[in-house]
């Protein structure tokens, strides 16, 4: 096995999305990734319906690490975390900014103690500033970050995206903050706290509108899944069995439409020359546009597109894209017998490092499932003292 | 820049060949964490300029992720400038691209022939669906992989179409992940001595986004969830939502059945503290419409800014949902330094904001505005291949830059 982040050393005190993707991306590229969980688990665990030890979520996150118990609130658990420190590259958490401080673990404690360590904080907001006492959640910073504004038709309401986008926003930056600092510590020998908003990690994302605001000085309106003008045609289009995304690049992309349609004839047609053109008879041109995808099925339309050259997709439903025989070919998905869940598909990794292995999976482990392994194999503790600390609710 | 600067990413240097959102995003993160990113563009520029609007140089979009590069010109597609990006890439560690799959081997500069030259270059690619695998020539855009990728199916309401995310995260979220992909090769590099190529697919990059859709769609034995608006997926939180109040709306979810208690206090509801109808989130979702006509009973008779001071005395998680000259403006994200005031030669005064990648005690890499096309031609040049004026006036001459 030849994997790039081999012999690095994380705590992990990821919970919920954020924390825990950036993590899995680690454990993934072939880091040690011990998840340090307070006695009675994270808090994903407990969103596990009864009688399931383990949700899909929890599962497609927590692969390929080792669990084990702490308590923070001892003294013999800021012990523990003190030695395991010591042996340690990278420490990330997720908690409230000051939460670590307030129990005495934060980086001004842990730095001292190993200055090599990483310490990385991902929040809603940051760890500076006067709103970084707010409490951060996916929808809370999908709304006050502006990403809501712009999603949704212009009759109706602020539409939040349909995925977590704030949370796994946040998780990929605070990996890239990770790794950049270690690269640095090669050289530098020292490591550094590295910090993630999620609020600042998405606000690229808004780049468009800002443009807009300038331009027009006017806060945009929402457009639902068209462009307000910009681009023609764009949209969702019907087909037989659901709805197909265009987006009209390039003034070739609008050719191979006609080509697909069978209308060549248009080609030469000033009302559709250009972008503008086409977005000034924006109904005709939809118009065109629909009577060659009604006829259609998805997979019907998707194979025109391919073979014509059109930026199209079908609008996939969740099962369909579990399924997507793409991304099980190149090993973005497998399946995997899980314990609890039974087989079921998890993701590997988007990070894909050619010439290098990806950690084969281990499914997600049980609250302190590791906790022997890791205390004593790796601490070295003896087995009466785990049975102490275990019996005195330490881990 | 020298290896002495307090930045992380001090005397890196990067091949930026990237166009558009996904790639510039990485190549700008590079940049401000300290990296000599040289934006590589062919002579009209890359094709995002070409989206300005009238009156400027340049769309917005390029200005903010083009800031802190140098910009060169370089035209692929002739012998001589495919021979000037070789002997770049000898004196480089990384090179970048989003070009769609085998662009770059067509050009017959693809991993291989580069590798060859200089095996320590680490060589980043970002694309829609990814270097291999049946969908590898799809063409991708952000709109079409939020469809292709099942969020769009997962956006909007029960009784309305699937619905784009208005900000094209898709983008951005593939380019923070070249970013991480990059760095990592970087730091294997540092152990093996060799570089790799690494990639990264947009659709890939959002799949574990989809957790909770997922996670709902086993839940349910394998019944596909619906849309559900603002609300949790299947409708299985509550209160969970967006709420309309006297000038706008707010967000508000409940993670914790304290919280609720806690909102019931915000509310003046204290009544309800012990009904049976209300007392968990099982209840409540049973009761969805009554529970949510409870706190729209309360939002609607508020400001935005009377909500959000109640639930932060309750420690309710809860936000307004501002427009993006609000964000634009943020005090927040203008005191942390994420957000600063430029006077850009295009645009004026002009928010731009810097890198969410925040190294504490390093310095921060102070801001240049975007560069115009091929700006930095005899800077670049002349520093990476002892190019004289002379020579540039022939290679123009001769289209290769």
């Amino acid at each position: 096995m030849s994997m790039p982040l081999e012999g690095l050393t994380v705590l992990d005190f990821g919970q919920i999305f954020q924390g825990s993707y950036a993590t899995l991306l680690l454990a993934k590229a072939g880091a040690n990734v011990i998840k340090i969980e307070p006695p009675g688990g994270e808090p994903l665990r407990k969103r596990t319906p009864p009688g399931a030890k383990t949700t899909l979520a929890f599962a497609m996150l927590n692969a390929n690490k080792r669990a084990v118990t702490l308590n923070l609130k001892s003294q013999r658990g800021k012990d523990l975390l003190f030695k395991m420190v010591q042996r340690a590259d990278i420490l990330l958490e997720n908690f409230g900014p000051g939460t670590m401080d307030g129990m005495g673990v934060g980086w001004s404690v842990l730095h001292p103690i190993n200055q090599r360590l990483i310490y990385a904080s991902g929040t809603g907001y940051g760890i500076s500033g006067p709103d970084h006492q707010n409490l951060a959640m996916d929808l809370t910073v999908q709304a006050a970050s502006g990403i809501m504004s712009v999603t949704g038709f212009a009759d109706g309401p602020p539409v939040r995206a349909g995925i977590t986008v704030a949370d796994f926003m946040g998780g990929i930056h605070v990996y890239a903050g990770i790794t950049t600092a270690l690269y640095e510590r090669e050289r530098s020998g020292i490591g550094r706290l590295v910090e993630v908003a999620m609020q600042e990690a998405v606000y690229f994302t808004l780049a468009a509108p800002f443009e807009s605001l300038y331009r027009t000085g006017k806060v945009p309106p929402r457009t639902g899944n068209e462009t307000g003008g910009a681009n023609a045609p764009y949209g969702l289009f019907p087909v037989k069995d659901g709805f197909i995304a265009i987006h009209t690049g390039t003034e070739g992309h609008w050719l191979n439409i006609l080509d697909a349609a069978g209308r060549p004839e248009l080609k030469s047609e000033p009302r559709f020359r250009t972008m503008h053109d086409r977005s000034a008879n924006l109904a005709e041109v939809n118009a065109i546009v629909t009577a060659w995808t009604e006829t259609l099925t998805k997979a019907e339309l998707a194979e025109q597109a391919r073979k014509f050259r059109i930026p199209c997709a079908p609008v996939r439903d969740v099962e369909e894209v579990m399924n997507d025989r793409h991304m099980h070919s190149r090993g973005m998905l497998e399946w995997v017998d899980h314990p609890d869940l039974g087989r079921v598909v998890l993701p590997t990794t988007p990070l894909r490092i050619h010439g290098t292995d990806i950690a084969p999976t281990r499914p997600s482990p049980l609250v302190g499932q590791d906790n022997d392994g890791v205390y004593g194999g790796w601490l070295g503790l003896p087995p009466d003292e785990i049975e102490s600390l275990r019996k005195d609710g330490v881990i | 820049m020298t290896a002495k600067l307090n930045y992380p990413l001090a005397g890196f240097t990067i091949l930026d060949l990237t166009q558009f959102y996904q790639g510039p995003y990485a190549t700008l993160m590079l940049a401000k964490a300290g990296a000599n990113v040289i934006k590589i563009e062919p002579p009209g520029g890359e094709s995002l300029r070409a989206m300005r609007p009238p009156g400027h140089e340049n769309p917005l979009p390029i200005v903010m992720l083009n800031a802190n590069k140098r910009s060169i010109t370089l035209n692929l597609k002739t012998e001589e400038g495919r021979d000037l990006l070789k002997k770049m890439v000898l004196k480089a560690d990384a090179l970048v691209e989003n070009y769609a799959p085998g662009v770059m081997d067509r050009l017959g500069v693809g991993f291989d022939v580069l590798h060859k030259i200089n095996p320590k270059l680490v060589y980043a690619s970002a694309s829609g669906f990814g270097l291999s695998g049946p969908d590898r020539d799809n063409l991708a855009m952000d709109f079409t992989i939020q469809a292709a990728s099942g969020v769009m199916s997962l956006t909007g309401y029960p009784d309305g179409p699937p619905t784009r995310t208005g900000a094209p995260y898709v983008d951005i979220l593939g380019g923070a992940h070249l970013y991480a992909a990059l760095m990592t090769g970087l730091l294997e590099r540092e152990r093996t001595g060799i570089g790799r190529l690494v990639e990264v697919a947009m659709v890939e990059a959002v799949y574990t986004c989809l957790a909770t859709g997922l996670d709902q769609y086993m839940r349910a034995g394998k019944k596909i969830p619906g849309r559900s608006g603002n609300a949790f997926a299947n409708y299985n939180r509550a209160p969970y939502n967006v709420y309309p109040c006297a000038d706008g709306y707010v967000a508000i979810i409940l993670v914790t059945e304290n919280q609720w208690q806690n909102l019931l206090r915000a509310m003046g509801r204290e009544d309800l503290k012990d009904d049976p109808r209300f007392i968990n989130n099982t209840a409540r979702v049973e009761r969805f419409k009554e529970t949510e006509d409870i706190v729209l009973g309360w939002t609607m008779a508020h400001t935005r800014a009377e909500i959000f001071a109640a639930t932060s005395k309750y420690r309710i998680p809860c936000a307004p949902v501002r427009d993006i000259e609000e964000v634009m403006n943020d005090p927040h994200m203008h005191e942390r330094g994420m957000l600063e005031v430029r006077n850009h030669y295009d645009y004026g005064e002009v928010i731009l904001p810097n890198s969410p990648l925040r190294f504490h005690g390093a310095d921060k890499v102070p801001t240049t505005d975007s560069p115009r096309v091929g700006e930095h031609n005899e800077a670049v040049y002349d520093e990476l291949l002892g190019l004289t004026p002379a020579d540039l006036k022939r290679l123009h001459e001769a289209g290769a830059i």
